[in-house]
């Protein structure tokens, strides 16, 4: 008896001591919870479902009220997230996975498999990311209520960094079956997810409410970036839409926000001289790509779109568009240094060489009349605005006619649909993609850009297609390598350079990661 | 001209100031390639963002453009405007004016669209006008014409009433004198101080609205200078180079300053009774 | 003179048919395309359809007039492409910051400008004269936008007084709500003063001249009196024109300040709304403010010709 006693006795003790010990540790961090976020974002949003608009935007801040069935880590690695593991088939066809069990969503109520099912049609019919699954997609299927099985008729090796993907709308989210089942296809306006926070008032232009989920279940993993154990310290996050950079800039200032996006980067030292205000500044980020209209003479020819190539001086334009060196850098690869789909030699021998007399060769091959060449660009983004007047003074010196048209983006976007009257055209990419097949020329239909249609497209066709059924990661890099060559050699389009925003926030705002998309759970004041 | 006689530049000297000023600026416009060795548009975007100095008076943009040479060309483009623009206005309104004040039959139909014009504010109707026919210098130069000539046509229009009744008209059409005979004579040689003092104001405002639409992104396309353009620019590196946004600024309110001080003048000068009957 | 009203009144019909006239073939005939903004860029050509068909913009132009024109009659202005609301719920709801600016800035310009116009008569011809006249001839001069920058980078960047930008409504902040919307209010006020004081100053020195001034003096009236027992009364009537026939640039001016400060009313609504082709709020912001400006004027109007019998029979 006396036995039992004692190591009942040590066993309590080591329990309470233990308890008071953890005790401690949480009490430290409940000193985080608290407090109201005010971030001011560039651009406000149309309305709040991302499976009805390609605007990025709204996945972003909805990844707070939202959640992944999988995920991306800070080095752009997928993991399960919503889902608990999964199992794939040797042919590649099936996957089997299965959901954590115990994922409290806002209306009180477990996430379970009809969740997924329902949010997973609806993504499949509506959201960009699962068009590009559908064509190949046989069907889910609900196997039990914690297990979901998906079914291909033909392998597609993207599949799982679709799901994750940040790019446009994407991204997978599951949402409750009841609200899918009140809205179809319509624009949702009652949002039930799993996400650390949970919608509480939008007014259009102005800005997004989000309060802390009580009930909310965190990952058990490690947490990184995307993936892993989100916290909500936070009371409250509050997103304005604030399209002025100057205003958010001053917002952060006087202390009227903890962060704003998109900052004027030329302010970097003053901001660096301020004790109150970090920069971040983000990369991989956005990579200038120069767009040529292929349907329509000089550009339908090959030899023009490099020629053009040859006639800017890359390093100029950096100046011109960005600012800065320590903004942008000039970079041949579509995937950064450090991504495992980074091609280090793309490009040998066009990017970045700057040979005016060889331009005009090739001009004159490709049998140019000396028309004017009519440049296309939006007002609202400084990159296209000041790129577009850059290479048009560049392309001017060297003695080629250039038309500027700088219009509202209605405009422009309803200009660059048509397949004449315009010749080239600056647009932003997101450098940061899931995954080599989503690639932001490409997805869709290849031809929404560039209406580029010849031999060469479809061989370029040719080499995606490939790409796609290669489940091999070695087999898959040969493939993506020849991908970049193509690229360089008939140039539909090509980027300049890679350049990044500069964001700020306050010291205040503590545990800030720098992601791609700017995110706040795990994050405090003080 | 006999207003001219009354003009005594001791008597008169905001007239006389305006007009030197004017002299100033013309003189700039006009002779701006020969006052700077730079290009307003040529980029050299490694110079970009540097205080004033000895090499660049102003400084230079973020483009590495000198700002003094893009000032110069700006006057230039806003001079331009602000003429045709008067220019426009006066021949439009001028003969929508007459036609409505001597004919009664289209002064009906007509004053009711005027006035359905004149309930907007010209900026917005400008905006609007800009936005369906693009950006460009010949546009907003239509644009503001547009959204100017009702006023003109207005006042144009109550000169010729006010005179088409008269005894000296009318003994003259008695007598068989042509229609146009009469206006030309005696309506236009009366309306000659009204329109002239309209126009001078049309000319600030334009000088002023074309600043507002090229700031909004409406107006003159770049890289072509424009004041309200570089003030645009200017505020993105307020904080970094605020030297930017001074000049084009002040540049702006000289020009429009000196208008509004001539049209004053010019008001006391030819019918001190127009002050109170006339809005600006 | 109840004749005079309801003929004032009968006019204003046609008047504002050609309004609507013009504001829905201004706003239609802007080139751009809202449907593929809204679904992005890789909008299949059958999305975009399907939404311009849902939009009713595939019909002819015709049509869609007359179609929205019995919409209005009824007073349904449609719903806003982007904003996800009825134009008329959105535009009721943006009406009083606007109008809180506008006041705010009428109120100042009028109480600077005639006080402005008022020392300029009183001591006409001497310093204060010259100095007054040259103010006023700035305040309508300044460009409104550089004057809102000038007045943001000193008060709230450099000094910290007032916010940079944003809003709150008398809802969250109570007064607070004054600290948003002073700079804004400044920056028009100038103009406003600037005109009010020129027509005071020459409606008073009209005024001042007259027999019964030079009376009243010679009967040893003190200054103060006459000036405001009795010119400022028969000032007043070219200052109100003046006043009633530039609130309609005042509103305009109220599209830029409420641009560039972040303030959400009528006129960032439609500057947003032009920008990105929002056409039901471009062409609802369009009638409103020629309503507004329509209706002010038949008011100022109506009291000149009360005021002024002989007006009336013209």
């Amino acid at each position: 008896m006396r036995k039992e006693i004692k190591i009942t006795s040590i066993v309590l003790l080591i329990l309470v001591f233990s308890l008071l010990l953890s005790g401690s540790v949480l009490a430290q961090e409940e000193d985080h919870y608290g407090g109201t976020l005010n971030a001011a974002l560039q651009m406000s949003v149309a309305h709040l479902d991302s499976d009805n608009s390609t605007d990025s935007m709204i996945t972003a801040m909805m990844n707070h009220v939202y959640e992944g069935l999988f995920e991306f880590d800070k080095n752009l690695k997928v993991h399960p997230y919503l889902a608990q593991s999964y199992q794939v088939s040797e042919n590649g066809l099936v996957y089997e996975v299965k959901l954590r069990e115990n994922v409290m969503m806002h209306n009180g109520q477990t996430m379970n498999a009809d969740d997924v099912v329902a949010s997973f049609k609806r993504w499949l019919e509506l959201n960009n990311g699962g068009k590009l699954v559908a064509p190949h997609f046989d069907q889910v299927e609900k196997i039990d209520q914690f297990n979901v099985r998906f079914t291909f008729n033909d392998p597609y090796a993207p599949f799982l960094n679709i799901l994750a993907s940040p790019v446009s709308n994407q991204k997978f989210v599951v949402r409750a079956e009841e609200v899918i089942d009140e809205f179809g296809t319509d624009v949702i306006d009652r949002h039930v997810g799993t996400g650390p926070y949970k919608y509480e008032e939008w007014v259009p232009d102005q800005k997004l409410v989000l309060t802390r989920f009580e009930d909310y279940t965190p990952s058990p993993r490690e947490s990184s970036f995307f993936a892993g154990k989100r916290i909500p310290y936070l009371d409250k996050i509050v997103f304005n839409f604030i399209p002025d950079a100057q205003v958010r800039v001053s917002g952060v200032q006087t202390g009227q926000f903890h962060f704003a996006e998109e900052v004027p980067r030329d302010q970097y030292q003053i901001f660096e001289m301020d004790e109150n205000i970090k920069n971040e500044i983000i990369y991989p980020d956005r990579m200038s790509m120069l767009i040529f209209n292929s349907s329509e003479a000089p550009f339908d020819n090959k030899y023009a779109r490099r020629a053009i190539a040859y006639a800017l001086d890359f390093e100029e334009l950096g100046y011109a568009m960005i600012g800065d060196p320590q903004f942008w850098r000039l970079e041949s690869a579509l995937h950064e240094k450090g991504n495992p789909w980074h091609v280090p030699d793309a490009g040998e021998g066009i990017y970045g060489v700057y040979d005016p007399e060889k331009a005009k060769e090739l001009l004159d091959r490709a049998g140019y009349d000396g028309q004017p060449l009519v440049i296309l660009s939006g007002q609202d983004n400084q990159m296209e605005r000041q790129g577009a007047i850059a290479i048009q003074d560049q392309l001017e010196k060297i003695g080629i006619e250039v038309e500027l048209q700088l219009f509202d983006r209605p405009t422009v976007v309803e200009k660059r649909s048509k397949p004449d009257g315009w010749h080239m055209h600056l647009s932003p990419f997101i450098k940061v993609v899931p995954d080599p097949q989503i690639h932001q020329g490409w997805t869709g239909t290849n031809k929404w850009i560039t209406n580029w249609d010849s031999k060469d497209s479809r061989q370029m066709d040719q080499i995606f297609a490939e790409m796609l059924r290669e489940v091999n990661y070695e087999q898959r890099y040969k493939i993506v390598e020849r991908m970049q060559a193509e690229l360089w050699d008939s140039v539909p389009y090509f980027n300049i350079l890679d350049y990044s925003r500069l964001h700020i926030r306050r010291t205040e705002l503590k545990n800030f990661q720098a992601g791609w998309q700017p995110f706040f759970w795990n994050t405090y004041l003080k | 001209m006999l207003f001219l006689k009354k003009y005594n530049k001791y008597k008169h000297p905001y007239i006389t100031a305006s007009i030197i000023i004017l002299i100033f600026l013309v003189f700039l416009s006009l002779f701006a390639p020969a006052l700077t060795d730079y290009s307003p548009v040529r980029n050299n975007a490694r110079n970009r963002l540097h205080p004033p100095s000895r090499e660049h008076l102003l400084g230079t943009d973020q483009f590495g453009r000198d700002i003094f040479t893009r000032i110069l060309y700006g006057i230039r483009t806003s001079m331009q405007v602000g003429l045709a623009v008067v220019l426009l206005t006066v021949i439009f309104g001028g003969v929508v004016g007459v036609a409505a004040g001597y004919y009664s039959q289209i002064d009906r139909v007509v004053m009711r669209i005027l006035d359905a014009m004149m309930a907007f504010p010209g900026i917005i109707i400008a905006i609007s006008l800009a936005a369906i026919w693009g950006a460009g210098k010949l546009n907003i130069i239509l644009a503001l014409s547009f959204a100017y000539f009702p006023k003109m046509a207005r006042i144009v229009r109550s000169s010729v009433i006010s005179i088409k009744d008269l005894d000296y008209v009318d003994s003259a059409r008695a007598a068989g004198a042509k229609d146009s005979r009469i206006i030309v004579k005696y309506i236009l040689k009366n309306s000659a101080s009204p329109i002239m003092v309209q126009a001078t104001f049309n000319f600030a405002l334009a000088i002023l609205d074309e600043a507002a639409l090229s700031f909004l992104g409406v107006g003159i396309m770049p890289p072509a200078p424009s004041l309200g353009a570089m003030v645009t620019d200017a505020r993105t590196y307020m904080v970094v180079a605020p030297w930017m946004i001074l000049a084009p600024g002040i540049m702006i309110v000289l020009a429009v300053l000196s208008l509004n001080l001539l049209g004053d003048g010019l008001r006391d000068l030819l019918d001190p009774h127009l002050k109170n009957t006339i809005k600006n | 003179m109840r004749n005079y009203i309801i003929k004032r009144i009968l006019l204003l019909i046609p008047i504002i048919f050609i309004v609507a006239v013009i504001a829905f073939f201004i706003t239609n005939l802007m080139p751009g395309d809202p449907v593929r903004v809204i679904l992005g860029n890789m909008a299949t050509e059958s999305e975009v359809a399907r939404l311009e068909q849902t939009l009713g913009l595939d019909q002819p132009l015709i049509v869609r007039f007359f179609r929205w024109l019995a919409n209005i009659m009824r007073g349904d202005f449609g719903d806003s492409l982007y904003l996800n609301a009825p134009v008329a719920e959105v535009l009721i709801k943006r009406l009083r910051p606007t109008f809180l600016i506008a006041i705010l800035a009428e109120i100042l310009g009028i109480a600077g400008g005639m006080l402005l116009g008022i020392l300029a008569a009183v001591k006409h011809r001497k310093f204060l004269d010259q100095f007054s006249i040259t103010l006023s001839l700035f305040g309508i001069s300044i460009p409104s936008f550089w004057l809102a920058l000038i007045l943001m980078y000193l008060f709230s960047v450099r000094l910290g007084w007032f916010p940079v930008s944003g809003y709150e409504p008398f809802a969250e902040a109570g007064f607070g709500t004054l600290r948003y919307i002073i700079l804004p209010a400044v920056t028009l006020a100038f103009m406003q003063a600037g005109l009010i004081a020129r027509m005071t100053r020459s409606a008073m020195l009209d005024t001042l001249k007259q027999d019964y001034i030079r009376t009243a003096k010679s009967k040893g009236l003190s200054t103060k009196s006459i000036v405001f027992k009795h010119a400022l009364k028969n000032s007043m009537m070219p200052v109100i024109t003046v006043i009633g026939h530039n609130f309609a640039v005042l509103l305009g001016g109220t599209w830029i300040v409420e641009t560039i400060f972040v303030i959400p009313g009528t006129g960032f609504m439609a500057v947003n709304a032009i920008m990105r082709r929002d056409i039901p709020v471009i062409q609802a912001s369009i009638i409103f403010v020629a309503v507004i400006y329509i209706i002010l004027n038949l008011f100022v109007d109506l009291s000149y010709a009360f005021l002024n019998p002989k007006i009336r029979y013209n």
